[in-house]
Order: C-alpha cells, then sequence, then structure tokens
C-alpha cells in the first residue's frame, strides 16, 4: 500500500507559502521545512507492556533565512498567525546582526536553487495503524512466550516492535517538495543469568516495512537466546593485536564509525576531519568499496529530499581503496565550493542541520567466510556490536562488540570472549582488510549520534571482512 | 488546550489520566573558532498524555496505560482522534493493578538565575566570553563550540488532583578544542550542561580542554601496561556511580535484572577500598535536571540510599514500587556520593595511569563491565610522567569494587556531586 502524506501538512501548504512569499521581500533566501511524524512503540517484557508514542514523533517547522552574511533559523511548532510567525523569523535574523557587532560572522554565499516540485509515497506491505495494536502486542508476547519457554537461564526477553509515519514538506521560493513513507524496526532482548552473572544480548530488525517486519523478527529467536548462553560462558579476552573477521553488523559499525563520520564534510569545514588531506589517496586496501546515500539503499535512511531540500544521492566514497568523496550537507558544500549530496540531516525541526550519514556500507566482495576462518593461526570472529565512537580529526576507531569467536588453526574453537574493545588508526585498520565476503547485508536499528547529540536514523552494513586488529 | 485535553478524557470516560506539558525556549549559537556560523532559536511545546485503563481476569486486577504526545497545533479532531487511539491501545496493555500517585496540593516551583531571563541575548554573550577567556594560544584553543540556552516550563496535572508547575533551564556546550605541532594536529570533545550561568564553570571545562589538548598532542601510543593503578576520573566516575543507582532501581530488582539486596553491602564482604555513601537529592542545585516531581507525578524527596556500603532502600518508580511493596521514591535525576578516604596525590606516589579523557567511556548498565578508548591519559611509571594515547581498558565492576578508592577532591557536574576520582589497583592497560 501507499504511505499518504499527512493531512496537517497539506492543509498548512498554502500557509507557508504564504509565509515565504512574504519573507522573500526582505530575505535573499527562505526555505521552510514541515514535519509530522507519528509512530508508536509496542514492548513487550515478562513483567508487563507498554505502548507509547514512539520518540521519533514531531510536528513542527524550521524556518531557515539568509541575513545578509550567514543563515539564522527560527524553529516552531505553531503556525496560527503568518505575521505573527514572520515576526518572530525577523528576530532570529536581526538577533544575527546584533550579535555580529561583536563577534566576527561566517560568511556564506546566497544558496542558489533551481526550480523543483516532486512527491515521493513510500510503501509497505501491511500497514501498521491497520494491523492495530491488538494484533502487534499479542505478536510480541507470543515471541516472548515461545523464547522464554527455550531456556531455563533466560531472566527475561523484551521484544520491541516500532514503526514511525514520517511525512515532510519543503518549501522555498523555487522548491516544493514533500515525501512521506514508512520505516519500522524491532528488537529482542534476551536477558539470561547463571552463578557468573548477568548477560544479554540483541537482535534488530529494520527496514522501510510496515508489520510485516514482526515475521522477519520469528525467524532470529533461537539465535538470539543462543547467543546469550554463548555470553553466560564467555571469557575475558586478553588484549593484543588479532587476526579478525568482522561480520556483517560489526563491518557495517566500521563502515560507519571509521570512515562515514569522517568524510561528513561540515568537518572539512572545521578542519576537523584527517580525510581532507587524504582525498584521492589509498586509505583502504584494493579490496575496499564503500558507498553512502539516501539513493544507494531502501533501508530506514533512505528519501527523496534531505531536511535542506536537497536530492538524495548514491556516493562512492572508497573506490578500490581509494578515497575519492566526502558526503555534505547544503551549507558545508557552499562554503567549501562542493556539491552537496543530499546529506543535511536534522534530529528534529527542533534541531540544526548537520552533514549525516544516511545508508553507509562496503560492498561485497568474493571470499568465503569459511576461506577467511581457514586462514586464520590465531585470532577471533567478531559478531554484532553495542556500540561505537568517532574521531574524525585523529582516525581513532573504538567499536564494541558484543562477543568474539576464538579461531585457532584455521578452526572455530568453540570459545567465547565478551566484551571486544576493537581500537586502532583507521587507515591501518582499512588497509590490512585481505579478504571480503559476497554477502551484503545492511541494518537501521537505533541512533546515529554526532558527539554526544544530534540523533538520527542510518543504516550500516557490509559483508564479512577480514583484517588485523587491536582488542581489548 | 489542557482544558481541551480533560474534557476529551472525560467524554472518553477515562478515569485515570496524567497531562505534562512541556514548553521549550531556546537560543543557540554555533561558533567556528572565534566566529559565529549559525544562531538560532526555538519556541514550541507538547503535552504529553497518559491515559489508564482498569480491567479484572480470573479474578486479577491489570491496569493498562499508552502515552500520546499532542500539540498546540493539533485540532479538537486531531486530539480526539489521538486520545481514542490511545485508549484502544490501553486495553491491551496487561500489567499487573497499581496506583497511580496524588498530591492534592497545587504547587508552583519558580526557577531563579541568570539563565530564566526573558531575554537571553546578554546571557548569550557573557556565555561567550567566558568560553573564549582562556582561547588564546597560537597553538590550538576551540575549534568549534555550540551554546544552546534553553528554558523549560513544566505542568503536571492528573487525575488525582496533582497539579504542580516548575522551571527548568539548561545551558548546554559542545566543545572541541584542538592543538596543532609541525608533525600532529589533535583535538577533544567535551559536552556538558549546566542550570545556571557560572563564569568559573566555563572558563575552567575550557581551561581544562586546551590543556588536555596541548598533552594529547606530545602523547605517544602506549605500551601494554599490566597491574597497575588505574585512575579514572569526572564523568567516567559519575557513569560508574550511577551503576549503583541502576542495581537498587525497584524495575530492575523486580525483574531479576539489578543486584542490590536490601540490608546488604552490595560491594561484597571484605571490602579494602572505600564503603559507597550514596544519597539521590531531586533538588540539586547546579544540576539542570532538578525536579520536583517524576513523569509519573511522584513527588521527590531527598533519600539515602547507601550507607557505609549498605543498600539501605530501593528506589524507582510508583509502577514497580507498587509491586515490591516500597516506598515509591520515584524517577530521581540526581545523585550525590560522599568523598572518599584519600587525596588523589596519594595515589600518585606509586606508579598510576590516570585516564583524562576516553573516546567513549562505556559503563554497561547490567553486567557491569566497562572501558574505552584511551584519547589521552598519564603515565606515572615511578620515576617520570609521560602522556600516551591510543590503548584502551576493560574490566569489570564487579570485579573492581572490592578494592577501589574515592577521592577526597570533589566535581560538581550535571546531575552528579562526588568524588572527581576514582582508582583500582591492578589494572591492565591493552597497548601495542
Amino acid at each position: 500500500m501507499n504511505v499518504q502524506i499527512s493531512s496537517f501538512l497539506q492543509d498548512h501548504r498554502v500557509k507557508l507559502k504564504e509565509l515565504v512569499s512574504l519573507l522573500s521581500k526582505e530575505f535573499k533566501y527562505i526555505s521552510i521545512l514541515g514535519c509530522d511524524s507519528s509512530g508508536t512503540r509496542y514492548q513487550m517484557m515478562k513483567t508487563g507492556s507498554s505502548i507509547n508514542e514512539s520518540s521519533w514523533a514531531e510536528r513542527g517547522f524550521v524556518c531557515r533565512i539568509y541575513n545578509g552574511r550567514g543563515y539564522s533559523e527560527y524553529s516552531f511548532s505553531q503556525l496560527k498567525d503568518i505575521e505573527e510567525t514572520a515576526a518572530a523569523i525577523r528576530q532570529s535574523a536581526e538577533e544575527a546582526v546584533i550579535l555580529s557587532k561583536s563577534l566576527n560572522q561566517v560568511e556564506y554565499p546566497l544558496i542558489e536553487e533551481e526550480k523543483w516540485s516532486e512527491s515521493f509515497r513510500g510503501t509497505v506491505k501491511n500497514s501498521p495503524v491497520q494491523t492495530g495494536s491488538e494484533t502487534i502486542i499479542n505478536q510480541l508476547k507470543a515471541r516472548m512466550d515461545e523464547g522464554l519457554k527455550m531456556a531455563d537461564f533466560l531472566v527475561d526477553l523484551r521484544v520491541i516492535y516500532e514503526y514511525v509515519h514520517i511525512s515532510k514538506i519543503f518549501i522555498s521560493s523555487n522548491k516544493d517538495l514533500d515525501q512521506s513513507y514508512i520505516w519500522s524496526q524491532g528488537y529482542m532482548f534476551p536477558i539470561g543469568k547463571n552463578e557468573k552473572g548477568i548477560k544479554y544480548t540483541h537482535k534488530s530488525f529494520s527496514g522501510m516495512k510496515g508489520t510485516e517486519l514482526l515475521d522477519e523478527m520469528q525467524d532470529a529467536l533461537k539465535d538470539a537466546i543462543d547467543e546469550v548462553e554463548d555470553l553466560l560462558n564467555s571469557e575475558r579476552l586478553v588484549p593484543g593485536e588479532y587476526d579478525i573477521i568482522c561480520n556483517p553488523a560489526m563491518s557495517g559499525l566500521i563502515a560507519h564509525e571509521a570512515f562515514g563520520h569522517g568524510v561528513e564534510m561540515d568537518m572539512f569545514v572545521k578542519k576537523r576531519a584527517m580525510a581532507a588531506d587524504y582525498m584521492n589517496k589509498a586509505v583502504a586496501s584494493e579490496k575496499v568499496n564503500m558507498h553512502d546515500g539516501a539513493a544507494a539503499a531502501d533501508q530506514v535512511s533512505s528519501y527523496l529530499f534531505d531536511d535542506e531540500g536537497m536530492g538524495g544521492a548514491n556516493s562512492k566514497i572508497i573506490d578500490k581503496g581509494v578515497l575519492k568523496m566526502g558526503i555534505s550537507d547544503l551549507l558545508s558544500a557552499l562554503k567549501l565550493g562542493t556539491k552537496p549530496t543530499g546529506n543535511g540531516k536534522r534530529q528534529s525541526f527542533e534541531r540544526k542541520t548537520y552533514t549525516r550519514m544516511t545508508n553507509t556500507f562496503f560492498s561485497p566482495g568474493t571470499d568465503s567466510l569459511d576461506d577467511m576462518i581457514s586462514s586464520i593461526d590465531r585470532g577471533y570472529l567478531l559478531e554484532n556490536f553495542s556500540s561505537g565512537m568517532e574521531d574524525p580529526k585523529n582516525w581513532g576507531i573504538q567499536c564494541v562488540a558484543v562477543k568474539g569467536r576464538e579461531i585457532v588453526n584455521g578452526k572455530l574453537t568453540g570459545r567465547i570472549v565478551s566484551p571486544v574493545f576493537l581500537t586502532g588508526f583507521v587507515p591501518d585498520l582499512l588497509k590490512s582488510i585481505s579478504m571480503v565476503s559476497p554477502d551484503l547485508e545492511l541494518s537501521g536499528s537505533g541512533a546515529c549520534g554526532k558527539g554526544y547529540k544530534e540523533f538520527v536514523k542510518t543504516s550500516t552494513g557490509g559483508p564479512y571482512l577480514k583484517t588485523k586488529g587491536k582488542l581489548a | 488546550m489542557i482544558n481541551t485535553i480533560q474534557k476529551q478524557l472525560i467524554n472518553a470516560e477515562i478515569n485515570e489520566w496524567t497531562i505534562l506539558e512541556k514548553k521549550s525556549r531556546s537560543r543557540e549559537l554555533f561558533f567556528i573558532r572565534k566566529d559565529l556560523d549559525m544562531n538560532r532559536s526555538k519556541d514550541v511545546s507538547s503535552f504529553t498524555v497518559t491515559v489508564f485503563k482498569d480491567y479484572s481476569e480470573d479474578c486479577k486486577n491489570y491496569r493498562g496505560s499508552a502515552t500520546v504526545v499532542l500539540g498546540n497545533n493539533m485540532t479538537e479532531e486531531e486530539i480526539s482522534e489521538k486520545l481514542k487511539t490511545a485508549i484502544y491501545s490501553a486495553s491491551f496493555v496487561r500489567n499487573a493493578y497499581y496506583p497511580i500517585p496524588s498530591y492534592a496540593n497545587p504547587q508552583v516551583s519558580e526557577n531563579s538565575g541568570r539563565l530564566s531571563e526573558r531575554d537571553l541575548m546578554p546571557v548569550l554573550s557573557e556565555i561567550t566570553e567566558s568560553l573564549f577567556k582562556n582561547d588564546s594560544h597560537s597553538e590550538g584553543g576551540i575549534n568549534s563550540a555550540e551554546i544552546f540556552v534553553n528554558q523549560y516550563e513544566f505542568h503536571f496535572v492528573s487525575s488525582k488532583g496533582t497539579d504542580v508547575s516548575y522551571k527548568q533551564n539548561r545551558g548546554e556546550i559542545e566543545l572541541i578544542c584542538d592543538w596543532n605541532k609541525a608533525d600532529k594536529s589533535v583535538e577533544l570533545y567535551n559536552m556538558f550542561s549546566f542550570a545556571d550561568y557560572s563564569p568559573s564553570l566555563i572558563e575552567d571545562e575550557c581551561r581544562t580542554q586546551i590543556e588536555q589538548c596541548r598533552f594529547r598532542a606530545e602523547a605517544g601510543n602506549a605500551a601494554k601496561i599490566e597491574s597497575v593503578n588505574i585512575v579514572l576520573r569526572d564523568y567516567a566516575v559519575r557513569e560508574m556511580m550511577d551503576f549503583y543507582r541502576i542495581h537498587s532501581n525497584v524495575q530492575g530488582i523486580f525483574e531479576g535484572t539489578a543486584r542490590g539486596e536490601k540490608g546488604k553491602i552490595f560491594q561484597g564482604e571484605d571490602v579494602k577500598g572505600d564503603l559507597l555513601d550514596i544519597i539521590l537529592d531531586p533538588a540539586l542545585p547546579h544540576s539542570p535536571f532538578s525536579s520536583p516531581i517524576d513523569k509519573d507525578g511522584v513527588e521527590l524527596k531527598k533519600i539515602q540510599l547507601f550507607e557505609k556500603g549498605k543498600l539501605l532502600r530501593y528506589q524507582g518508580s510508583q509502577q514497580y514500587s507498587h509491586y515490591m511493596e516500597e516506598e515509591a521514591s520515584g524517577l530521581i535525576p540526581n545523585i550525590v556520593v560522599e568523598s572518599g578516604s584519600h587525596s588523589v596525590d596519594d595515589w600518585k606516589k606509586e606508579p598510576y595511569v590516570e585516564i583524562m579523557t576516553f573516546s567513549d567511556f562505556q559503563m554497561d548498565p547490567m553486567t557491569g563491565d566497562f572501558g574505552g578508548e584511551i584519547r589521552l591519559a598519564i603515565y606515572f611509571d615511578g620515576e617520570k610522567s609521560i602522556p600516551i594515547s591510543g590503548a584502551s581498558i576493560s574490566a569489570c565492576l564487579f570485579d573492581v569494587q572490592k578494592e577501589m578508592y574515592l577521592s577526597k577532591e570533589r566535581l560538581d557536574i550535571e546531575n552528579y556531586s562526588g568524588p572527581r576520582y576514582l582508582m583500582f589497583p591492578g589494572g591492565t592497560i591493552s597497548g601495542e
């Protein structure tokens, strides 16, 4: 079924155009992004359940104007009176003028836009609204009950499904865009306990899908519970440098943390990115190809236009080991004299735009996982991740894998270590990639922050990769 | 708007409900070096409504609930539709019955301080001045910064007659500093928040961070260091102390995921280090999270949680406190920890590694595993101190807590007031 755009935004379209028209007489550039996203998070756990509005829900507007030197913004939730809103927007520009008396202001060129008018409607198989709360919560309960019967060591099995219906409208003098789509995500969190303590893991699911995602969750139940059993019997790793294989989830995290954040070009403007010095230079082995883009994959960060009204793209960041391009929001591209890549995203209409990743992944190769394992004398197969952190300036990397499977003399020994901190210098890690599998899986559960804030949806993924890494 | 929502709830025959109105107003400045990159402002509001539905099955009482967020931009029809959906959803949530809290005295809590002022432009100018005051080095300084001044007004009402209005102010600064040598350029990241404008807090954060950048530029890659005293500080200590709050939470206790036992010493028998004294204080003056009530409407009061290591009581939400037959403390956001027995200087007479900043300190709230990549540490080998970078540490608090020491030196940051430093012996730093 086609996803319908919010009637709230449709109803406001005329008023928004009037506001743009009114302020265009005073400001050389004005644009308004309208957002109306709704959704629900369903959670089932042993001791109870909950149904709450998704934390991704939002409804409001953000206006950007050219204040003569740079750009000012005003976020608001109510558009009752156009004159009143216009006054608040003017005040934001006036404050920039006042501030410029005591502070230097970064000067930006004027945004020049070509005419573009287009709509995008996503499709899902099953609408969450039509499926209804009763069916959804019952399905989650069925998963939980089934899982809890599978192992005595389980303290709990939390099962979560969340959908968000996104509607956005972008209006400026030359643009009239709207888009609407649904993404869903689901999690299973089995928690186990034995005499050594508590361990837990998660299996996550995501996509531009409706409640059809619930069917995918069934298949992973046993894997999730087996992983907790592995973790309960796990040991601590002896720190050192090892041959490692990263599973697709872990590869995705490396693509995201190691390189994705490093090529966000607002970091180039601030001279915070080492990548700026490596353009058209080798940064990885020849086996490595990496993409990002709203149009590069069909996952939770796929869209027609970004939060600055720029079209989504498919950017090939690394081509056969050579860094070819970065990703960029509109203002950074204006400052750098480069082409924006449709990567300007906001946490919500209440926040600023930054350069953000969309769907980021390593391309598949030709090596089999079995060949990778048999090629290692002593090392680990790293599976799944719990967190990661970027360091674009110094290309340090911190990725935390849920577990590592020990490999000795080309075979998995059955010994599990957990948790595993993978650290090191990004080019060292990427240049050590010697084998790449044909698999490609993307996942978009969770949220990506910039530093410790500005959370947005992204997806990451890749094939199995063999490389070397420092583990602790 | 609250009257409209209340009227619709009554029409829908919903007897139990809570409404939290939140108005947010902000001024935001974004800097690249000392230059203003963008200014933003915000004026938004929302209403979080929770509806409850009771029912019985097999002689047991159940309470379902569902929460929706409404906007002041919604029509009465939209509000009605959203509330209907929430009421429908609540009938499928199957939780054992629990009462919602009540206290009928209407209360208004005002907030003072510079961040309360209606015209925030002068305050923003002062914060900017404080931020850049110590940015005076030719080799490095502030790379970029973001200043947010947020004013929040809350109004909580419930079907039990609760009617509380209160304000919160939150200043937030994201600060990236760097240092450039001929062959090396490094940076460090920091994000901190505060309830009131304090020039010394902002100036000190900036000065310390620039100083740490200078050290990081001089730091070499660490070799593996085994069996050494590890000194943690600042935000890492706060995260570790918060672990003890999590393990005293009624929900975790009820679910079997928290390990606190009332009346017992959490750190175990024969503790060699400092025993913990922890208070939860909802009105901590410097905390931007201080609040008179929690999200369910529980009136928050100061409580002693741990005394000489012994867990005195559980703490947490109304729902799970009822299940555990405990008095509900509510969800108290602030933690106060008693100082330890030693000064940090006492520990620095022997070899140690003091971890100044992590890439991202991770403290697993359930398993106790903690660690991260070290962006900057100082290693004292008994003779000389050298800055190191790039190594990592990984350990478990359940292993460490039997011999860990807290400093006399204190720190007041965000929702934390307590020892600035924590030391445990026998740590290992992975390295080359």
